[in-house]
């Protein structure tokens, strides 16, 4: 904890070995952030870099209460957000009525890589995988959610079950996939 | 829909929440080269707000500076018996009064227009309390429209006031003289800040009188073939005093630009020569006097007497009182005559110096401290060669190949003090270098200087 606290006050004086330190710390791990909210990893990385650019410029701020990951993490979310806001790009609605019947289990996602989940998230519309994100992954409400991107409440309950919905599709073929390779390999 | 059937959301999370990927190796330098960036950024915006601030700071004070020197300060407006007559109402009573205006003037605007308009002729003006109200927006007077604004409002309010309660008016329209009149002693702050300001103005010019002793010598170089018959060099300088009339203007807040007109003369004199110190012309018994005597080579060529000395080659004129010529001496790649004479020789140049200097102040105080450098042109005025010192100094004849016009160089700082707010006392100590070879001759390198300590006496304005 010494040290960490030692290595955020180097951070702040622009002690380059000390920014080495931090961003081995947390690179890995922020990075696994980035890619959920971007499209690809080229995007993700950039996301990256804009990230820890802001983590080394706003280090002074940073006072040692709580805890530092969820601190950088923060940052790494708001720049996908700040990122989203900008853009505000308008993606057509994807029809989704023909899979609410398809029927999958735990144990189907469990059978699918984290890897592969990784993709069918990025595979998300920007709008769709945001809202995804915010709600599963930073425990948000729809109110924080509505806040943070500058839409409604409403749009974003019904952004989150289109999203679902997409992700059961993209899941199912996967898992059809799967299945379908398992029968090569056997 | 049943439960399962739904994506399940936790699944996701616990698959993908702690996911760590290692980013491409080469990100940190990136992330590092981008703060860099940032930081070089971050001191360029530093550096430019800065700049941005002084220009900011000074195009105001230059705006204050000008907008006040076309202020006019009118005769004192209202005296303290004036201000004494304006304030027996009662603070209460006055608010009351003014609140009845305004809401007047609000409710009625269209009325009163329509009654202005009906008694444009009216002698309402005249009251005296409106003409002193008048009088004082001619203190502030710089955008006549406004004012005509004003005016027309008070002239409203009068015409509204007289039409519906005509044994009033003075009473309402009186605590209105309080309200724009100046007292005394503002009047006497505005007076006092206009004459500083003028003041101000004024110190931007500065004409001088000085006049610098100073010590002048001279570089000189010369061919081989002109040094072999050329007189002996003195590098003893000589000391002079120069003077003349500088005008100086003050660009910016610590910069000065002088130019004027000096006169200022550049000499060297010349030792006697060894050249013919030796047995074949003096016997031993005779060489310590001969020492004495001014004995160089000597050219006669058109009926014209030339010598080579350390400035170039003089003309005589003559041959000088008390000199010898001795003639025909065998001299091996010499002039072959001799001017015998007892008396040191000089050559001695008059110039016009109109110098372009510039003044850097470093100091700013009632004992002002400048770092002085510039350029000058010279032109030579005066050519004259003399044998012999003070009153027995004859005039022999000029200097040939010099030219007309030179450029030299000056350095140097100054300290100026302020005797009062017209009047300053200076002394500068100034170095000035020759940068060209005042000779035109390829043979001869002669590129005199002068230190001088300037004293002068400034007029500022």
């Amino acid at each position: 904890m010494e040290d960490l606290r030692k290595i955020v006050e180097d951070c702040a004086s622009g002690n380059s070995k000390a920014q080495e330190t931090l961003y081995n710390m947390f690179a890995p791990k922020m990075y696994g952030v980035c890619l959920r909210y971007a499209k690809d990893r080229e995007e993700a990385e950039d996301n990256l870099q804009d990230g820890f650019v802001k983590v080394f410029t706003n280090i002074k701020k940073f006072r040692n209460e709580g805890s530092l990951e969820g601190w950088v993490r923060r940052i790494m979310v708001n720049v996908s957000l700040e990122k989203f806001r900008k853009q505000n790009l308008l993606y057509p609605v994807e029809d989704i009525g023909k899979y609410d019947s398809q029927k999958f289990s735990d144990e189907i996602i469990e059978q699918i890589s984290a890897d592969e989940l990784l993709k069918v998230i990025q595979q998300l519309t920007p709008r769709y995988k945001m809202v995804f994100n915010l709600y599963v992954f930073e425990g948000m409400n729809h109110k924080e959610i509505s806040e943070k991107m500058g839409i409604s409440m409403g749009t974003s309950k019904s952004n989150l079950a289109r999203a679902r919905d997409i992700l059961k599709r993209k899941v199912v073929e996967l898992y059809s996939d799967v299945k379908t390779n398992s029968n090569y390999s056997a | 829909m049943n439960k399962k059937e739904q994506i399940p959301d936790k699944i996701f999370r616990e698959k993908l929440e702690g996911l760590t990927v290692p980013p491409p190796p080469d990100t940190f330098q990136k992330i590092q080269a981008r703060l860099k960036i940032k930081k070089r950024k971050v001191a360029i915006i530093w550096y430019r707000s800065i700049a941005a601030a002084a220009i900011i700071v000074f195009a105001l004070t230059a705006g204050w500076f000008f907008n006040n020197e076309n202020k006019v300060i009118p005769p004192e407006i209202n005296t303290i018996s004036e201000i004494q007559e304006t304030k027996p109402q009662k603070p209460e009573n006055r608010v009351e009064e003014r609140n009845e205006i305004v809401i007047s003037e609000t409710i009625n605007n269209e009325r009163l227009i329509a009654e202005a308009s009906q008694n444009e002729n009216s002698d309402i003006l005249k009251t005296e309390n409106t003409i002193s109200i008048m009088d004082e927006y001619v203190i502030t007077e710089k955008t006549p429209v406004r004012n005509e604004s004003h005016l027309n409002l008070l002239k409203r309010i009068n015409v509204f006031l007289k039409s519906i309660k005509p044994a009033d008016v003075p009473d309402l329209v009186q605590p209105q003289n309080n309200y724009p009149s100046f007292h005394t002693y503002e009047n006497e702050l505005i007076a006092l800040n206009s004459a500083n300001t003028v003041n101000k103005i004024e110190n931007k010019w500065k004409v001088g009188f000085s006049i610098s002793p100073g010590y002048s010598s001279q570089n000189s170089s010369h061919s081989e073939v002109y040094s072999k018959n050329m007189t002996y060099s003195n590098k003893e300088g000589t000391s002079d005093i120069n003077g003349g009339f500088s005008v100086e203007y003050k660009a910016a807040k610590r910069l000065s630009i002088e130019s004027g007109i000096y006169y200022s003369q550049n000499g060297q004199q010349s030792g006697n020569s060894p050249l013919f110190f030796n047995d074949q012309f003096f016997a031993s018994s005779e060489k310590e006097s001969a020492v004495d005597y001014f004995n160089t080579p000597v050219e006669i060529s058109d009926g014209k007497m030339l010598m080579n000395s350390t400035a170039g080659i003089i003309v005589f004129d003559g041959t000088p009182e008390n000199a010898e010529l001795s003639a025909n001496f065998d001299r091996n790649g010499g002039y072959s005559n001799a001017l015998l004479t007892e008396s040191e020789f000089s050559q001695v140049f008059d110039f016009i110096e109109i110098p372009v200097l510039l003044k850097y102040n470093i100091i700013d105080k009632k004992i002002a401290v400048d770092l002085i450098g510039g350029l000058s042109a010279n032109w030579v005025v005066g050519n004259n060669a003399y044998i012999g010192e003070g009153s027995d100094r004859e005039y022999i004849g000029k200097t040939s190949d010099i030219s007309a016009l030179n450029y030299s160089g000056t350095f140097g700082f100054g300290v100026d003090y302020a005797l009062s707010k017209k009047l300053s006392v200076s002394v500068e100590p100034r170095f000035n270098y020759f940068l060209n070879s005042i000779n035109k001759s390829s043979a001869v390198n002669y590129k005199p200087y002068r230190m001088g300590i300037y004293t002068g006496i400034n007029y500022n304005f």
